[in-house]
């Protein structure tokens, strides 16, 4: 696979860090601002096909990802179930217990209904399961992404 | 491989705790019920200001995504049942996707799982045995 210009990849490479801090702060962030694992999952992802594109890189770490993917989807699916031991599917065990995960509440502000800001180790479950479909959605985007390019491009290299 | 019973019997027992789950699920309100509360906006290009009523589904969302010791609208004090189950969640949006509706999120994950494992499958297969050999595979 062919690279690009020395232009876009000289771009790229001054881009790659920042883009992927603000797809890993949407992620991180996800249970305090707009976003989500979803959609910082995507900016990532979209990040891997900017480099496929540009380096044209065909060595990647497949069963990485596989594993990553699988591993994202077990730690959600474990988290949701690990609710039934106190009453239902994902409840919210983690918030405001003594488990030292995520356990922390809002304090509302004085003079203020609701408040605005929360620490960042709240939300309990809710953090977890949203790293967690983080991972799973970089990997599996990414994934697809190099299954498809690899492939259309291989095959233009032999004919 | 896994018997085939087991199989069965696990998605049984994974349907029944759906079920459940569908049993539990927390209760809203009735979907179009007016609230206690009310939004005031105001436009300033039409200098005036609209009013408008709260349904008891978002009086609900606001009082619980957003902290696990919420207050009782009525009371000024969080109820038990608020200090229990209040996700303690700053977006609201990701409260509802993760804690109260997480069931719907196990099939979204689920459903890109079997896509990633599709076009796996599909494009392993179209490739001809050379590149296989080759591979960028790790």
């Amino acid at each position: 696979m062919e690279q690009m210009s020395p232009i876009v990849r000289t771009i790229i490479k001054i881009a790659f860090a920042p883009m992927f801090v603000f797809g890993a702060y949407i992620i991180l962030h996800g249970h305090l601002t707009p976003g989500g694992g979803f959609q910082g999952g995507a900016i990532i992802a979209s990040l891997m096909a900017l480099y496929l594109v540009a380096f044209g890189a065909t060595k990647w770490k497949k069963k990485l990802l596989s594993g990553i993917e699988s591993g994202g989807l077990l730690v959600f699916i474990i988290t949701g179930f690990l609710g039934l031991f106190s009453g239902y599917m994902f409840y919210n065990f983690l918030s405001g217990s003594d488990i030292p995960i995520f356990n922390q509440t809002i304090d509302l502000m004085p003079g203020w209904e609701h408040a605005n800001w929360a620490p960042i180790w709240s939300g309990g479950t809710v953090s977890i399961m949203n790293i967690a479909v983080g991972l799973e959605v970089i990997a599996a985007l990414s994934l697809i992404i190099i299954t498809m390019g690899l492939f259309v491009f291989d095959k233009k290299e032999d004919a | 491989m896994i018997n085939k019973g087991v199989k069965i019997a696990a998605l049984i027992l994974l349907i029944g705790l759906m079920i459940f789950t569908v049993w539990n699920m927390r209760d809203f309100g009735e979907p179009g019920e007016i609230g206690d509360s009310d939004v005031t906006l105001y436009s300033a290009e039409e200098n005036r200001t609209v009013i408008l009523d709260r349904t008891a589904m978002d009086e609900f969302y606001i009082a619980n995504t957003q902290s696990g010791e919420s207050l009782d609208p009525v009371t000024d004090e969080p109820s038990e049942e608020e200090k229990e189950n209040g996700p303690s969640t700053n977006n609201a949006v990701t409260a509802v996707v993760f804690d109260y509706r997480g069931f719907d999120t196990i099939g979204e994950a689920t459903v890109l799982f079997a896509a990633v494992s599709g076009v796996m499958i599909a494009l392993r297969v179209a490739l001809p045995p050379k590149d296989k050999k080759k591979g960028g595979d790790s």
